[in-house]
């Protein structure tokens, strides 16, 4: 059986979702054992991929966990540059349209050049590289970003050891 | 030269090798096993609480 993770990365990449996962997903995706309850995406926000994203979301029911309301995402706000933090019935899921690296806001196209590409369940999927990664949480700076900096970058030493 | 087991931030390597060796797959499905368990020790926390506030 899929995991949560796998299992809505599959719907939006199966939608044609263009994306990068970014957060704490992507260092576990590289080998990084660390966990999380959030997976946090930049999309890449044209009109016809936020078509796409939508029509995902749509189907696994999102609507903003910040608000009692149930309210779903709307085009506009998946447009912009803000953060959309959603519950879906198949886990959370955060929509961003930037994110911080380096003191800059990157959206998906910026992103591209500091991202890998994996295979999940036969699938390409593109997750922000685990030095870009390290780099947006050294940048971050705060107490519980600072606390998996030794796992990140002990998890980043073993993968070069390897020749990775 | 033996690797590694701890390193010099007391990262347990041994956990990184083992993670490492995983499919992506396999790493997310952890994540889940995690969050089940992560739910029942809340569920057991919060339930003692109730018990011991009662």
């Amino acid at each position: 059986m899929s995991s949560t993770f796998t299992k809505t990365l599959e719907l939006l990449i199966d939608g044609g979702v263009e994306l990068v996962v970014v957060g704490m997903a992507s260092a576990i995706a590289q080998g990084a054992p660390l966990t999380t309850m959030d997976l946090d995406i930049v999309h890449r926000r044209t009109p016809e991929n936020v078509e796409r994203l939508l029509k995902v979301l749509t189907a696994i029911d999102a609507v903003y966990r910040t608000d009692r309301r149930g309210i779903p995402p709307g085009r506009e706000a998946l447009l912009g540059a803000g953060h959309q933090l959603l519950r879906t019935r198949v886990g959370i899921v955060d929509c961003l349209g930037t994110m911080a690296l380096g003191g800059v806001d990157l959206g998906y196209e910026d992103l591209l050049a500091r991202s890998i590409s994996l295979r999940l369940d036969g699938r390409e999927i593109l997750v922000l590289s685990l030095e870009a990664y390290i780099e947006a949480k050294r940048g971050a700076g705060r107490p519980k970003d600072l606390a998996v900096l030794p796992t990140l970058e002990a998890t980043l030493r073993e993968i070069r050891a390897r020749g990775g | 030269m033996e690797p590694e087991l701890v390193d010099e931030n007391g990262v347990d390597m041994t956990v990184i090798r083992w993670f490492l060796d995983l499919t992506i797959e396999e790493r997310f499905a952890h994540l889940d096993e995690w969050r089940t368990m992560s739910a029942a020790l809340m569920k057991a926390f919060r339930e003692q609480h109730l018990h011991e506030d009662s």
